[in-house]
């Protein structure tokens, strides 16, 4: 079974953020939940590089090892998914993930920020695949009609690849090799626990 | 029954005021319970009050949004 | 001549900033690597353990790109604080039961008087149960959220135990309120007589008649009370305080901010509840009489001479207390 994994090659971004508007579309995401972003670092510095983050899908994710009330799971697919009717508002995800991945409808007060909303992979959520309540609470499921994340689909520069870890990690140790550089594979170190040798 | 006798007293003998002691030992408590749950039902009624949708919070002055939906945020977001 | 000048200026300080470049950022020698002066991410995090950049949406907050700190909370909320919760809690409760089976509840030795005295007022039993009973639900709802997961999720089911979360996450959040309210009124209410003295100091050795059959004389409260008031003072201060930095993210701090409170709320928390779990015994079934204080209000005189000796002596020079009568306790000199 693939180990779906999402992997920024930041020396080709751009922050053209199409991946963001891709996400926004695809699944509807109202104003003000960023299931993903382009964090750049160094902005208008030598050495400045963009990063689409979004969540990662960590291997023995955080988020669902903290969570008061179990709420997570991992696909087969190795996709980590909630459930919206499970979860309670904590904001304990939101403690413990390392790339802001958890989102909530309302800000401030954590009594009432409403069930956590977060990037799927496009692999919807617990309700049956491609229904109409899967797609209101958790977005579109790709995965289930053979199709990959639309964000990594739609970039411009495939500098976003999503997919199984092995065959986009081969990707970019190609790349690396091809150009003769590399600054890594981003937050790969802290989601999976490894990094891609170049 | 009046408002406890806190002025009874003292020196006398409780054994036959036992059971509106016991009346007022209990006043208190449940004015306790109830202040208790009327100041977390107000808190909680001001701070849902207060508190912005992240479609309103994360909105600059350009945008224009109209109905921000419900989809994956549920009714009440 | 001077452009020249500059031009030499510029050219060293660029070659030494290239240097400065080339030196931190440690790289196979490449012929053309423009990853050579990039930013990069084990260097970043290894400065600051988080990695932060600018963003073009309004929640600049989402500008954290990557924070791993959040695994050594998770490491604590998942693993130490059990332990700490566990040990403290289970240990107090053993501690009480040993107390309670060897000790026996503390008797009033010279029996009951059937005179009163007036301890607390009506006022200060309703600020005292107002906190007590926000305490017990905001201490179960507590617990819940760090036991609830291995202990009671596995025996009422997902649905259930989510339905009953989410009803204890409000009752926790809008009950800290008036908790608040009650410890801010308990601190002014009682500060008075609660300044440490020297008479403390003697209650202390000679074990505060919990341990022996002694009883050393007290003003209003004795050590031992003294104790669970700045307990409760400082402790449910501690609690708001984190709390509320919890309740309203990012008004105080930010993620990093977030789990040192939660880490300093919860351990403070636990700790308060094994001493809260000594007090709820001590005032119900560890010691006869005791409950009146807070139950009616009065407390009967013997029960008062025993164990407050110095302040029944100031009630009765004011004359809010019935003089003479009952043999006063022998262990008072």
């Amino acid at each position: 079974m693939a180990r779906m994994k999402f992997l920024c090659d930041a020396d080709r971004c751009i922050e053209c953020n199409a991946c963001v508007t891709a996400c926004k579309n695809e699944h509807e995401v109202p104003w003000g939940i960023n299931r993903r972003r382009v964090v750049t670092i160094n902005d208008g510095k030598p050495g400045e590089r963009s990063v689409s983050m979004a969540c990662m899908h960590c291997t023995d994710a955080p988020c669902a090892a903290v969570c008061p009330v179990n709420c997570f799971y991992t696909t087969a697919d190795g996709v980590v998914l909630h459930s919206k009717d499970l979860c309670i508002g904590c904001g304990y995800c939101f403690y413990a993930c390392p790339f802001g991945a958890p989102q909530y409808p309302k800000v401030g007060n954590f009594g009432s920020r409403g069930k956590m909303d977060k990037c799927t992979f496009c692999a919807g959520g617990p309700e049956a695949d491609g229904s109409r309540e899967e797609y209101e609470k958790y977005g579109a499921n790709r995965l289930a009609e053979g199709k990959l994340p639309l964000c990594a689909e739609m970039c411009s520069t495939k500098s976003l690849l999503a997919g199984d870890g092995e065959i986009i990690a081969q990707i970019y140790k190609e790349r690396v090799m091809k150009r003769g550089y590399g600054s890594g594979a981003w937050g790969w170190k802290t989601a999976y626990r490894e990094t891609i040798e170049s | 029954m009046r408002r406890r006798e806190a002025r009874r007293d003292p020196w006398q003998p409780n054994n036959s005021v036992r059971t509106s002691q016991s009346g007022s030992a209990m006043k208190a408590f449940v004015a306790a319970l109830l202040f208790a749950a009327i100041a977390a039902v107000g808190i909680s009624i001001l701070l849902n009050i207060i508190q912005e949708p992240s479609s309103v919070a994360f909105t600059t002055g350009g945008a224009r949004v109209g109905d921000p939906g419900n989809n994956l945020v549920g009714p009440n977001g | 001549m001077a452009s020249l000048g500059r031009f030499i200026r510029l050219t060293v300080g660029a070659c030494a900033f290239l240097l400065v470049i080339a030196a931190s950022v440690p790289c196979k020698a490449q012929q053309v690597n423009p990853t050579a002066s990039s930013v990069n991410e084990q260097q970043l995090l290894q400065e600051l353990n988080r990695i932060q950049g600018r963003v073009s949406i309004p929640d600049q907050r989402s500008g954290v790109l990557e924070q791993p700190a959040g695994r050594d909370w998770r490491e604590f909320r998942n693993v130490t604080l059990r332990w700490i919760g566990g040990i403290t809690i289970i240990g107090m409760i053993a501690v009480l039961v040993i107390f309670y089976l060897t000790r026996g509840m503390v008797r009033l030795e010279s029996g009951r008087s059937g005179r009163t005295i007036v301890r607390f007022s009506a006022f200060e039993r309703f600020v005292h149960w107002m906190t007590a009973t926000c305490f017990i639900v905001l201490a179960i709802s507590g617990l819940n959220i760090t036991f609830g997961r291995p202990l009671l999720l596995p025996l009422v089911g997902f649905e259930a135990f989510s339905e009953w979360s989410q009803w204890a996450k409000y009752a926790h959040n809008y009950l800290s309120f008036p908790f608040t309210i009650g410890v801010a009124l308990i601190f002014l209410m009682w500060i008075a007589g609660n300044i440490p003295n020297k008479v403390d100091v003697d209650w202390l050795k000679r074990g505060g008649g919990i341990v022996g059959h002694d009883h050393p004389p007290a003003y209003r409260f004795n050590a031992g009370q003294k104790a669970i008031y700045w307990i409760v003072v400082i402790g449910g201060g501690a609690v708001a305080v984190t709390g509320y930095e919890l309740m309203f993210p990012f008004y105080l701090s930010g993620i990093e901010g977030m789990q040192l409170a939660q880490i300093v709320h919860s351990v403070v928390a636990v700790l308060f509840i094994a001493a809260m779990l000594g007090h709820i015994y001590i005032g119900t079934i560890g010691m006869e009489g005791a409950f009146d204080a807070m139950g009616t209000g009065d407390v009967d005189l013997n029960w008062a001479k025993e164990h407050h000796s110095l302040w029944v002596e100031e009630e009765q020079a004011k004359g809010h207390a019935p003089s003479g009568g009952t043999s006063r306790p022998v262990a008072a000199e």
